[in-house]
Protein backbone atom coordinates (compact mmCIF):
# COMPACT_ATOMS: atom_id res chain seq x y z
CA UNK A 1 0.00 0.00 0.00
CA UNK A 2 1.40 3.39 -0.99
CA UNK A 3 1.20 6.46 1.27
CA UNK A 4 -1.39 7.82 -1.12
CA UNK A 5 -3.43 4.65 -0.71
CA UNK A 6 -3.41 5.26 3.03
CA UNK A 7 -4.81 8.74 2.46
CA UNK A 8 -7.54 7.52 0.17
CA UNK A 9 -8.46 4.75 2.54
CA UNK A 10 -8.80 7.26 5.35
CA UNK A 11 -11.05 9.33 3.12
CA UNK A 12 -13.09 6.33 2.06
CA UNK A 13 -13.53 5.24 5.65
CA UNK A 14 -14.59 8.71 6.74
CA UNK A 15 -11.53 9.34 8.84
CA UNK A 16 -10.43 12.66 7.43
CA UNK A 17 -11.28 16.07 8.81
CA UNK A 18 -13.54 18.11 6.57
CA UNK A 19 -10.69 20.29 5.32
CA UNK A 20 -8.53 17.31 4.43
CA UNK A 21 -11.42 15.58 2.70
CA UNK A 22 -12.12 18.71 0.72
CA UNK A 23 -8.49 19.00 -0.31
CA UNK A 24 -8.56 15.44 -1.61
CA UNK A 25 -11.79 16.08 -3.44
CA UNK A 26 -10.20 19.10 -5.09
CA UNK A 27 -7.44 16.78 -6.23
CA UNK A 28 -9.60 14.06 -7.68
CA UNK A 29 -11.99 16.48 -9.35
CA UNK A 30 -8.99 18.11 -10.95
CA UNK A 31 -7.01 15.04 -11.96
CA UNK A 32 -8.39 11.90 -13.50
CA UNK A 33 -5.37 9.90 -12.34
CA UNK A 34 -6.07 10.83 -8.73
CA UNK A 35 -9.69 9.83 -9.10
CA UNK A 36 -8.54 6.44 -10.41
CA UNK A 37 -6.36 5.99 -7.38
CA UNK A 38 -9.28 6.56 -5.06
CA UNK A 39 -11.42 4.13 -7.00
CA UNK A 40 -8.66 1.52 -6.84
CA UNK A 41 -8.20 2.08 -3.14
CA UNK A 42 -11.90 1.40 -2.68
CA UNK A 43 -11.52 -1.70 -4.83
CA UNK A 44 -8.91 -3.00 -2.41
CA UNK A 45 -11.11 -2.19 0.56
CA UNK A 46 -13.93 -4.23 -0.95
CA UNK A 47 -11.63 -7.18 -1.59
CA UNK A 48 -10.20 -7.00 1.89
CA UNK A 49 -13.66 -6.79 3.42
CA UNK A 50 -14.86 -9.82 1.50
CA UNK A 51 -11.78 -11.81 2.50
CA UNK A 52 -12.14 -10.78 6.14
CA UNK A 53 -8.79 -9.02 5.91
CA UNK A 54 -10.31 -5.74 6.94
CA UNK A 55 -10.35 -5.79 10.68
CA UNK A 56 -11.09 -3.80 13.78
CA UNK A 57 -11.97 -0.15 13.37
CA UNK A 58 -11.48 -0.28 9.60
CA UNK A 59 -14.02 -3.04 9.26
CA UNK A 60 -16.51 -1.29 11.50
CA UNK A 61 -16.09 1.96 9.59
CA UNK A 62 -16.54 0.17 6.28
CA UNK A 63 -19.68 -1.59 7.50
CA UNK A 64 -21.12 1.67 8.75
CA UNK A 65 -20.64 3.15 5.32
CA UNK A 66 -22.19 0.15 3.67
CA UNK A 67 -25.37 0.86 5.58
CA UNK A 68 -26.08 4.18 3.93
CA UNK A 69 -24.35 3.74 0.61
CA UNK A 70 -26.45 1.44 -1.55
CA UNK A 71 -24.09 1.99 -4.47
CA UNK A 72 -21.19 0.66 -2.46
CA UNK A 73 -23.31 -2.24 -1.23
CA UNK A 74 -24.21 -3.10 -4.82
CA UNK A 75 -20.58 -3.06 -5.88
CA UNK A 76 -19.66 -5.21 -2.94
CA UNK A 77 -22.31 -7.75 -3.85
CA UNK A 78 -21.21 -7.77 -7.49
CA UNK A 79 -17.62 -8.33 -6.40
CA UNK A 80 -18.64 -11.07 -4.00
CA UNK A 81 -20.44 -12.89 -6.80
CA UNK A 82 -17.61 -12.48 -9.28
CA UNK A 83 -14.93 -13.54 -6.84
CA UNK A 84 -16.90 -16.61 -5.80
CA UNK A 85 -17.44 -17.64 -9.41
CA UNK A 86 -13.89 -16.94 -10.54
CA UNK A 87 -12.36 -18.79 -7.64
CA UNK A 88 -14.56 -21.76 -8.37
CA UNK A 89 -13.58 -21.61 -12.03
CA UNK A 90 -9.90 -21.36 -11.23
CA UNK A 91 -10.10 -24.24 -8.77
CA UNK A 92 -11.81 -26.39 -11.33
CA UNK A 93 -9.46 -25.49 -14.16
CA UNK A 94 -6.02 -25.75 -12.69
CA UNK A 95 -4.11 -28.95 -13.21
CA UNK A 96 -3.92 -31.51 -10.43
CA UNK A 97 -1.42 -30.77 -7.69
CA UNK A 98 -1.59 -27.06 -8.40
CA UNK A 99 -5.07 -26.02 -7.44
CA UNK A 100 -5.24 -24.92 -3.88
CA UNK A 101 -8.61 -26.48 -3.32
CA UNK A 102 -7.24 -29.76 -4.52
CA UNK A 103 -4.41 -29.67 -2.07
CA UNK A 104 -5.31 -32.55 0.10
CA UNK A 105 -3.49 -33.94 3.00
CA UNK A 106 -0.54 -36.09 2.28
CA UNK A 107 -1.58 -38.64 4.79
CA UNK A 108 -2.21 -42.19 3.66
CA UNK A 109 -5.86 -42.87 3.08
CA UNK A 110 -6.40 -45.32 5.87
CA UNK A 111 -4.69 -43.39 8.59
CA UNK A 112 -4.91 -39.91 7.24
CA UNK A 113 -6.78 -38.32 10.06
CA UNK A 114 -7.33 -39.08 13.63
CA UNK A 115 -10.15 -37.44 15.38
CA UNK A 116 -10.53 -37.78 19.06
CA UNK A 117 -12.25 -36.18 21.93
CA UNK A 118 -9.87 -35.84 24.77
CA UNK A 119 -10.65 -34.87 28.30
CA UNK A 120 -8.35 -32.12 29.37
CA UNK A 121 -5.37 -32.99 31.48
CA UNK A 122 -5.78 -36.70 31.08
CA UNK A 123 -2.62 -38.07 32.48
CA UNK A 124 -2.84 -41.43 30.86
CA UNK A 125 -1.08 -41.47 27.50
CA UNK A 126 -3.22 -42.43 24.59
CA UNK A 127 -2.05 -45.08 22.22
CA UNK A 128 -0.28 -43.61 19.26
CA UNK A 129 -1.10 -45.36 15.99
CA UNK A 130 2.14 -44.73 14.19
CA UNK A 131 3.15 -48.05 12.88
CA UNK A 132 1.24 -48.14 9.60
CA UNK A 133 1.67 -44.54 8.69
CA UNK A 134 3.83 -43.13 5.96
CA UNK A 135 7.37 -42.11 6.74
CA UNK A 136 6.96 -38.49 5.75
CA UNK A 137 7.24 -36.61 9.03
CA UNK A 138 4.23 -34.45 8.41
CA UNK A 139 2.15 -37.53 7.84
CA UNK A 140 2.67 -38.96 11.28
CA UNK A 141 -0.58 -38.98 13.15
CA UNK A 142 -0.83 -39.22 16.86
CA UNK A 143 -3.10 -38.24 19.66
CA UNK A 144 -2.36 -35.84 22.38
CA UNK A 145 -3.94 -34.37 25.42
CA UNK A 146 -4.18 -30.70 26.10
CA UNK A 147 -6.80 -28.23 27.18
CA UNK A 148 -7.97 -25.53 24.86
CA UNK A 149 -6.44 -22.19 25.57
CA UNK A 150 -8.14 -20.43 28.43
CA UNK A 151 -10.40 -23.32 29.29
CA UNK A 152 -11.03 -24.65 32.72
CA UNK A 153 -8.95 -27.78 33.19
CA UNK A 154 -11.72 -29.52 35.07
CA UNK A 155 -14.29 -29.33 32.34
CA UNK A 156 -12.49 -28.49 29.16
CA UNK A 157 -12.56 -30.82 26.25
CA UNK A 158 -10.73 -30.47 23.02
CA UNK A 159 -10.89 -32.37 19.79
CA UNK A 160 -7.74 -32.92 17.86
CA UNK A 161 -7.31 -33.35 14.15
CA UNK A 162 -3.87 -34.20 12.93
CA UNK A 163 -3.08 -32.80 9.53
CA UNK A 164 -0.36 -33.22 6.99
CA UNK A 165 0.55 -31.03 4.10
CA UNK A 166 0.97 -32.43 0.64
CA UNK A 167 -0.41 -32.64 -2.84
CA UNK A 168 -2.45 -35.80 -2.81
CA UNK A 169 -5.52 -35.28 -4.88
CA UNK A 170 -7.26 -38.48 -3.86
CA UNK A 171 -10.30 -37.24 -1.97
CA UNK A 172 -10.52 -40.46 -0.04
CA UNK A 173 -7.52 -39.32 1.88
CA UNK A 174 -9.09 -36.11 3.05
CA UNK A 175 -9.06 -36.09 6.83
CA UNK A 176 -12.63 -35.87 7.96
CA UNK A 177 -14.12 -35.22 11.31
CA UNK A 178 -17.66 -35.24 12.55
CA UNK A 179 -18.68 -31.83 13.68
CA UNK A 180 -18.02 -31.83 17.39
CA UNK A 181 -21.21 -31.52 19.40
CA UNK A 182 -19.83 -30.68 22.80
CA UNK A 183 -16.22 -29.62 22.52
CA UNK A 184 -15.60 -25.88 22.27
CA UNK A 185 -12.76 -26.19 19.83
CA UNK A 186 -11.18 -28.35 17.22
CA UNK A 187 -7.42 -28.38 17.53
CA UNK A 188 -5.73 -28.51 14.17
CA UNK A 189 -2.25 -29.92 14.35
CA UNK A 190 0.26 -29.91 11.53
CA UNK A 191 3.77 -31.28 11.73
CA UNK A 192 6.25 -28.66 10.60
CA UNK A 193 9.91 -28.72 9.79
CA UNK A 194 11.38 -26.50 12.43
CA UNK A 195 10.48 -25.01 15.78
CA UNK A 196 9.46 -21.41 16.06
CA UNK A 197 9.03 -19.11 19.00
CA UNK A 198 6.73 -16.79 17.12
CA UNK A 199 2.97 -16.76 17.28
CA UNK A 200 1.45 -18.01 14.07
CA UNK A 201 -1.29 -16.41 12.11
CA UNK A 202 -3.87 -19.02 11.25
CA UNK A 203 -6.50 -18.59 8.56
CA UNK A 204 -9.32 -20.98 7.90
CA UNK A 205 -11.06 -20.76 4.55
CA UNK A 206 -13.97 -22.56 3.01
CA UNK A 207 -13.89 -23.99 -0.50
CA UNK A 208 -14.99 -20.71 -1.97
CA UNK A 209 -11.97 -19.04 -0.51
CA UNK A 210 -13.98 -17.11 2.04
CA UNK A 211 -12.26 -16.70 5.35
CA UNK A 212 -14.36 -18.28 8.05
CA UNK A 213 -11.98 -17.77 10.92
CA UNK A 214 -8.72 -16.06 11.68
CA UNK A 215 -6.74 -16.51 14.82
CA UNK A 216 -3.39 -17.32 16.24
CA UNK A 217 -1.56 -20.54 16.76
CA UNK A 218 1.78 -21.69 17.99
CA UNK A 219 4.49 -24.16 17.26
CA UNK A 220 5.03 -26.68 20.03
CA UNK A 221 7.68 -29.32 20.18
CA UNK A 222 6.46 -32.60 21.50
CA UNK A 223 7.82 -35.85 20.23
CA UNK A 224 9.76 -36.18 17.02
CA UNK A 225 8.68 -33.06 15.20
CA UNK A 226 7.59 -29.52 15.98
CA UNK A 227 3.89 -29.03 15.43
CA UNK A 228 1.88 -26.02 14.46
CA UNK A 229 -1.32 -25.93 16.43
CA UNK A 230 -4.45 -23.83 16.45
CA UNK A 231 -7.73 -24.15 18.31
CA UNK A 232 -10.59 -23.32 16.01
CA UNK A 233 -13.94 -22.62 17.66
CA UNK A 234 -16.40 -25.33 16.76
CA UNK A 235 -19.04 -22.66 16.30
CA UNK A 236 -17.47 -21.58 13.01
CA UNK A 237 -17.24 -25.10 11.60
CA UNK A 238 -20.27 -25.92 9.50
CA UNK A 239 -20.11 -29.21 7.61
CA UNK A 240 -17.94 -28.75 4.56
CA UNK A 241 -14.40 -28.64 3.24
CA UNK A 242 -11.80 -26.33 4.66
CA UNK A 243 -8.26 -25.30 4.08
CA UNK A 244 -6.20 -24.10 7.00
CA UNK A 245 -3.15 -21.95 6.53
CA UNK A 246 -0.45 -21.52 9.11
CA UNK A 247 1.48 -18.31 8.47
CA UNK A 248 4.70 -17.28 10.13
CA UNK A 249 6.37 -20.66 10.14
CA UNK A 250 10.16 -20.72 9.80
CA UNK A 251 9.71 -21.89 6.21
CA UNK A 252 7.01 -19.35 5.50
CA UNK A 253 3.56 -20.83 5.25
CA UNK A 254 2.01 -24.26 5.19
CA UNK A 255 -1.51 -25.36 4.58
CA UNK A 256 -3.69 -28.42 4.80
CA UNK A 257 -7.12 -29.51 3.79
CA UNK A 258 -9.76 -31.23 5.87
CA UNK A 259 -13.45 -31.93 5.91
CA UNK A 260 -16.08 -31.48 8.59
CA UNK A 261 -18.94 -33.93 8.41
CA UNK A 262 -22.40 -33.63 9.87
CA UNK B 1 -34.58 13.88 -2.07
CA UNK B 2 -35.78 17.34 -2.76
CA UNK B 3 -34.58 18.73 -6.03
CA UNK B 4 -36.14 22.12 -6.06
CA UNK B 5 -34.14 23.40 -8.99
CA UNK B 6 -35.35 20.54 -11.12
CA UNK B 7 -38.94 21.37 -10.24
CA UNK B 8 -38.56 24.87 -11.59
CA UNK B 9 -36.30 24.15 -14.51
CA UNK B 10 -35.80 21.03 -16.49
CA UNK B 11 -32.96 20.21 -18.80
CA UNK B 12 -33.78 20.96 -22.39
CA UNK B 13 -31.92 19.70 -25.41
CA UNK B 14 -30.49 23.15 -26.26
CA UNK B 15 -29.31 23.54 -22.67
CA UNK B 16 -27.61 20.15 -22.77
CA UNK B 17 -26.01 21.04 -26.10
CA UNK B 18 -24.72 24.25 -24.59
CA UNK B 19 -23.24 22.38 -21.66
CA UNK B 20 -21.57 19.89 -23.98
CA UNK B 21 -20.18 22.63 -26.17
CA UNK B 22 -18.76 24.33 -23.11
CA UNK B 23 -17.03 21.11 -22.15
CA UNK B 24 -15.43 20.63 -25.56
CA UNK B 25 -15.98 21.79 -29.09
CA UNK B 26 -15.68 18.24 -30.31
CA UNK B 27 -18.98 16.41 -29.58
CA UNK B 28 -17.31 13.08 -28.90
CA UNK B 29 -14.78 14.50 -26.50
CA UNK B 30 -17.52 16.56 -24.88
CA UNK B 31 -19.58 13.43 -24.27
CA UNK B 32 -16.59 11.70 -22.70
CA UNK B 33 -15.88 14.69 -20.53
CA UNK B 34 -19.53 14.82 -19.46
CA UNK B 35 -19.42 11.17 -18.38
CA UNK B 36 -16.13 11.69 -16.59
CA UNK B 37 -17.59 14.57 -14.57
CA UNK B 38 -20.77 12.64 -13.89
CA UNK B 39 -18.81 9.61 -12.62
CA UNK B 40 -16.82 11.79 -10.28
CA UNK B 41 -19.90 13.56 -9.03
CA UNK B 42 -21.67 10.27 -8.39
CA UNK B 43 -18.72 8.95 -6.44
CA UNK B 44 -18.41 12.21 -4.56
CA UNK B 45 -21.98 11.98 -3.31
CA UNK B 46 -21.60 8.32 -2.58
CA UNK B 47 -18.37 8.77 -0.66
CA UNK B 48 -20.00 11.59 1.24
CA UNK B 49 -22.87 9.26 2.11
CA UNK B 50 -25.64 10.93 0.12
CA UNK B 51 -27.67 8.45 -1.85
CA UNK B 52 -28.96 8.27 -4.48
CA UNK B 53 -25.61 9.48 -5.72
CA UNK B 54 -26.42 9.37 -9.40
CA UNK B 55 -29.52 11.47 -8.98
CA UNK B 56 -27.49 14.09 -7.18
CA UNK B 57 -24.85 13.98 -9.90
CA UNK B 58 -27.56 14.62 -12.48
CA UNK B 59 -28.94 17.41 -10.36
CA UNK B 60 -25.55 19.13 -10.32
CA UNK B 61 -25.20 18.83 -14.06
CA UNK B 62 -28.72 20.18 -14.51
CA UNK B 63 -27.91 23.16 -12.37
CA UNK B 64 -24.74 23.87 -14.30
CA UNK B 65 -26.62 23.57 -17.59
CA UNK B 66 -29.17 25.97 -16.23
CA UNK B 67 -26.53 28.55 -15.32
CA UNK B 68 -25.12 28.30 -18.82
CA UNK B 69 -28.62 28.58 -20.23
CA UNK B 70 -29.04 31.76 -18.25
CA UNK B 71 -25.92 33.18 -19.89
CA UNK B 72 -23.29 32.57 -17.25
CA UNK B 73 -19.77 32.15 -18.61
CA UNK B 74 -18.05 29.19 -16.96
CA UNK B 75 -14.37 28.73 -17.68
CA UNK B 76 -13.66 25.53 -15.76
CA UNK B 77 -16.81 23.44 -15.82
CA UNK B 78 -15.27 20.62 -13.76
CA UNK B 79 -14.33 22.90 -10.91
CA UNK B 80 -17.67 24.66 -11.15
CA UNK B 81 -19.48 21.33 -10.92
CA UNK B 82 -17.54 20.50 -7.80
CA UNK B 83 -18.56 23.81 -6.28
CA UNK B 84 -22.21 23.15 -7.07
CA UNK B 85 -21.85 19.63 -5.72
CA UNK B 86 -20.56 20.94 -2.41
CA UNK B 87 -23.46 23.38 -2.20
CA UNK B 88 -25.90 20.59 -2.91
CA UNK B 89 -24.22 18.49 -0.28
CA UNK B 90 -24.97 21.17 2.30
CA UNK B 91 -28.57 21.35 1.13
CA UNK B 92 -28.91 17.61 1.42
CA UNK B 93 -27.30 17.56 4.84
CA UNK B 94 -29.76 20.18 6.01
CA UNK B 95 -32.78 18.34 4.68
CA UNK B 96 -31.86 14.74 4.83
CA UNK B 97 -33.49 12.73 7.51
CA UNK B 98 -30.70 10.24 7.63
CA UNK B 99 -32.55 7.29 6.33
CA UNK B 100 -30.45 4.28 6.79
CA UNK B 101 -30.72 1.42 4.43
CA UNK B 102 -31.05 -1.80 6.31
CA UNK B 103 -27.90 -3.83 6.28
CA UNK B 104 -29.93 -6.96 5.85
CA UNK B 105 -29.50 -7.09 2.11
CA UNK B 106 -25.76 -7.17 2.56
CA UNK B 107 -25.76 -10.47 4.29
CA UNK B 108 -23.99 -13.00 2.16
CA UNK B 109 -26.52 -15.09 0.38
CA UNK B 110 -25.93 -18.77 0.39
CA UNK B 111 -26.13 -19.82 -3.21
CA UNK B 112 -28.09 -22.91 -4.07
CA UNK B 113 -26.78 -25.52 -6.47
CA UNK B 114 -28.94 -24.01 -9.21
CA UNK B 115 -27.53 -20.57 -8.49
CA UNK B 116 -24.04 -21.99 -8.69
CA UNK B 117 -24.70 -23.62 -12.01
CA UNK B 118 -26.24 -20.50 -13.52
CA UNK B 119 -23.47 -18.35 -12.13
CA UNK B 120 -20.76 -20.56 -13.56
CA UNK B 121 -22.46 -20.76 -16.94
CA UNK B 122 -22.72 -16.99 -17.01
CA UNK B 123 -19.15 -16.56 -15.90
CA UNK B 124 -17.97 -18.81 -18.71
CA UNK B 125 -19.99 -16.80 -21.18
CA UNK B 126 -18.59 -13.54 -19.83
CA UNK B 127 -15.05 -14.88 -19.87
CA UNK B 128 -15.56 -15.89 -23.48
CA UNK B 129 -16.48 -12.33 -24.31
CA UNK B 130 -13.15 -11.07 -23.03
CA UNK B 131 -10.16 -10.92 -25.29
CA UNK B 132 -7.72 -13.76 -24.75
CA UNK B 133 -5.13 -11.74 -22.89
CA UNK B 134 -7.67 -10.27 -20.48
CA UNK B 135 -9.11 -13.71 -19.85
CA UNK B 136 -5.69 -15.17 -19.15
CA UNK B 137 -4.80 -12.25 -16.94
CA UNK B 138 -7.87 -12.43 -14.74
CA UNK B 139 -7.62 -16.20 -14.34
CA UNK B 140 -3.97 -15.95 -13.43
CA UNK B 141 -4.79 -13.27 -10.91
CA UNK B 142 -7.42 -15.40 -9.24
CA UNK B 143 -5.11 -18.38 -9.08
CA UNK B 144 -2.90 -16.60 -6.62
CA UNK B 145 -4.66 -13.64 -5.07
CA UNK B 146 -5.93 -15.49 -2.02
CA UNK B 147 -2.47 -16.00 -0.61
CA UNK B 148 -1.08 -12.49 -0.67
CA UNK B 149 -2.89 -10.18 -3.05
CA UNK B 150 -0.33 -7.44 -3.23
CA UNK B 151 2.66 -9.74 -3.55
CA UNK B 152 0.85 -11.67 -6.25
CA UNK B 153 0.10 -8.48 -8.14
CA UNK B 154 3.71 -7.36 -7.89
CA UNK B 155 4.93 -10.71 -9.19
CA UNK B 156 2.47 -10.63 -12.08
CA UNK B 157 3.42 -7.07 -12.95
CA UNK B 158 7.11 -7.96 -12.94
CA UNK B 159 6.51 -10.91 -15.20
CA UNK B 160 4.43 -8.80 -17.59
CA UNK B 161 6.96 -5.98 -17.46
CA UNK B 162 4.45 -3.34 -16.43
CA UNK B 163 4.04 -1.14 -13.38
CA UNK B 164 2.04 -2.70 -10.56
CA UNK B 165 -0.44 0.14 -10.71
CA UNK B 166 -0.97 -0.37 -14.41
CA UNK B 167 -1.77 -3.98 -13.72
CA UNK B 168 -4.07 -2.96 -10.91
CA UNK B 169 -6.00 -0.69 -13.23
CA UNK B 170 -6.20 -3.34 -15.90
CA UNK B 171 -7.47 -5.92 -13.44
CA UNK B 172 -9.98 -3.45 -12.13
CA UNK B 173 -11.36 -2.85 -15.60
CA UNK B 174 -11.61 -6.52 -16.37
CA UNK B 175 -13.38 -7.24 -13.13
CA UNK B 176 -15.85 -4.43 -13.65
CA UNK B 177 -16.54 -5.69 -17.14
CA UNK B 178 -17.13 -9.18 -15.77
CA UNK B 179 -19.31 -7.91 -12.95
CA UNK B 180 -21.45 -6.00 -15.39
CA UNK B 181 -21.67 -8.99 -17.69
CA UNK B 182 -22.50 -11.35 -14.84
CA UNK B 183 -25.24 -9.09 -13.54
CA UNK B 184 -26.73 -8.81 -16.99
CA UNK B 185 -26.45 -12.51 -17.70
CA UNK B 186 -28.04 -13.49 -14.42
CA UNK B 187 -30.81 -10.99 -14.97
CA UNK B 188 -29.80 -9.14 -11.85
CA UNK B 189 -31.37 -5.90 -10.85
CA UNK B 190 -28.21 -4.07 -9.87
CA UNK B 191 -29.50 -0.75 -10.98
CA UNK B 192 -26.94 0.91 -8.79
CA UNK B 193 -24.41 -1.73 -9.58
CA UNK B 194 -21.19 -1.60 -11.39
CA UNK B 195 -22.62 -0.94 -14.80
CA UNK B 196 -25.46 1.37 -14.06
CA UNK B 197 -23.70 3.57 -11.61
CA UNK B 198 -20.45 4.22 -13.28
CA UNK B 199 -20.10 2.72 -16.66
CA UNK B 200 -21.36 4.00 -19.90
CA UNK B 201 -21.12 1.83 -22.92
CA UNK B 202 -18.77 -0.52 -21.20
CA UNK B 203 -16.39 2.18 -20.13
CA UNK B 204 -14.93 1.96 -16.73
CA UNK B 205 -14.38 4.38 -13.93
CA UNK B 206 -10.68 3.63 -13.62
CA UNK B 207 -9.53 4.15 -17.15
Amino acid sequence: MTPADGKWRAYLLGRLAAEEAQALEDQYFGEEAVFEEVVLAEDDLIDEYLDAQLEGDDRRAFEERLQDRPELAARLEARRRLTRALRRRVDADVPPRVGRRQIVLGLAAAAAAVFVSVRAFQEKPIETPRTSLPTRPSAVARLETAPPAGASPATAEVMVLLLGAGGVRDKSSVPSVKRPSSAPALRLVLNVGAPSGRALEVVLEDVDGATVWKGTGQVVTKGPAPQAQADVPVSVLAPGDYIVRFKGLPGGEDEAFFRVLR
Amino acid sequence: MAVTARERWSLSEPALDRLLRTLDADPERAALRYEEIRRKLARFFEWRGCPPAEDHADEVLDRVARRLDEGLQIVNVGAYCYGIARMLLHEIAAKLDRQRTALGHLAATVPTADDDEAEMACLDRCLDELDASSRALILEYYEGERRDRQAHRRAMAARLGIAPNALRIRLHRIRRTLETCLASCLGGRETNGPAASLLTGGRDDAR
